[in-house]
């Protein structure tokens, strides 16, 4: 995989913190390469073991993808986590360069569907504009918001 | 009453256990290795993040579970999933890193917790290339530590080293089973 420009790491970090508006429910969310690094995050009101998580979103992503395959249901676009005091969304991001893990935790009170498709649609745009960064590696066009 | 056992297979990224478990497995292996991006640290194209799974059948009916572990130790939360109720440990040690007496006390320390009700096997590979350290130096490792385990000098790519391996580790689970117990814990 081809690392990550500071330009496009920065439009990460801003997609990412965007995903915190107070509408989409979300109160944390972390980009990671599809072996578990973090690449960007955007975490409010708590401490988390971010390399740790980075990881194990990895891992759970993966056990989701194998059982999908498992059982013939084609690609694992994502697992749901739903624990006592939130829920726990993780993404596979659709990015030719490399499907990289994006997981979002949503509070209790969150409105599902809204946190749902606020982190899906974070992964597309996030995959669209990495895969236009590898494709025309010209910094200058790229816009950060 | 046919039983099954749980078998886990361990060691350090590009020990093996991958190609071990797919040598052996009755039914396509299920794997989780994704794209290795650190590239400079382990120039190997995929890694496993969270388990490889196989299955060998043996004669009498009874079934060999296998799980093989991610060898990365970012991953070490799933060694401690993927050990629970494990009855048998197959230590893989790859022979042309820099320690690889080393990388064996760092995986008996973190498996040591299993080990107290579970059996192991020590397999060394790539010893045709890199003869040193000789199997006697993981004796000695597995002495200082009060414990006998056999060590073998393997090629995980091979069917029937693997076997071997797993025979012989089920003898030895075989022998910590009591006789009426038909399913391991």
């Amino acid at each position: 995989m081809t690392p990550l420009t500071t330009l496009e790491k920065a439009y990460c970090e801003h997609a990412l913190a965007d995903l915190l508006e107070p509408k989409t429910g979300i109160d944390g969310a972390l980009l990671a390469s599809p072996d578990g690094f973090e690449i960007a995050s955007a975490i409010r009101g708590r401490t988390l073991p971010r390399a740790q998580v980075a990881a194990m979103s990895s891992s759970l992503l993966a056990v989701g993808a194998a059982m999908a395959h498992e059982l013939r249901l084609g690609t694992c676009r994502n697992v749901v986590v739903e624990a006592a005091t939130g829920t726990l969304l993780l993404f596979t991001v659709p990015c030719k360069r490399a499907p990289l893990v994006l997981w979002s935790i949503a509070t209790s009170d969150a409105t599902l569907g809204m946190a749902l498709i606020s982190t899906r649609t974070c992964a597309r745009d996030v995959a669209r504009h990495l895969d236009v960064g590898h494709l025309a590696p010209d910094e200058s066009r790229v816009r950060v918001p | 009453m046919p039983s099954e056992y749980k078998i886990l297979l361990v060691g350090t990224m590009g020990a093996g256990k991958t190609t071990a478990i797919a040598a052996v497995s009755d039914r396509p292996p299920i794997s989780t290795d994704v794209m290795n991006t650190a590239r400079h640290d382990f120039d190997k194209a995929t890694t496993t993040v969270a388990m490889d799974y196989g299955e060998v059948s043996l004669p009498g009916g009874d079934t060999l579970r296998l799980y093989g572990t991610p060898g990365q130790e970012r991953f070490a939360f799933m060694w401690t999933i993927l050990a629970r109720s494990a009855l048998g440990i197959v230590f893989l040690i790859d022979n042309s890193r820099p320690d690889p007496c080393a990388d064996l006390r760092m995986f008996l320390d973190a498996f040591g917790d299993t080990l107290r009700d579970a059996t192991a096997v020590i397999g060394v590979g790539r010893t045709e290339t890199h003869p040193k350290p000789a199997l006697d130096a993981y004796h000695a490792v597995l002495r200082d530590r009060q414990l006998s385990l056999p060590v073998f000098a393997v090629d995980v790519r091979k069917r029937g080293d693997v076997l071997l391996m797993l025979d012989v580790l089920f003898h030895q689970i075989e022998a910590l089973v009591p006789v009426n117990v038909e399913k391991p814990r």
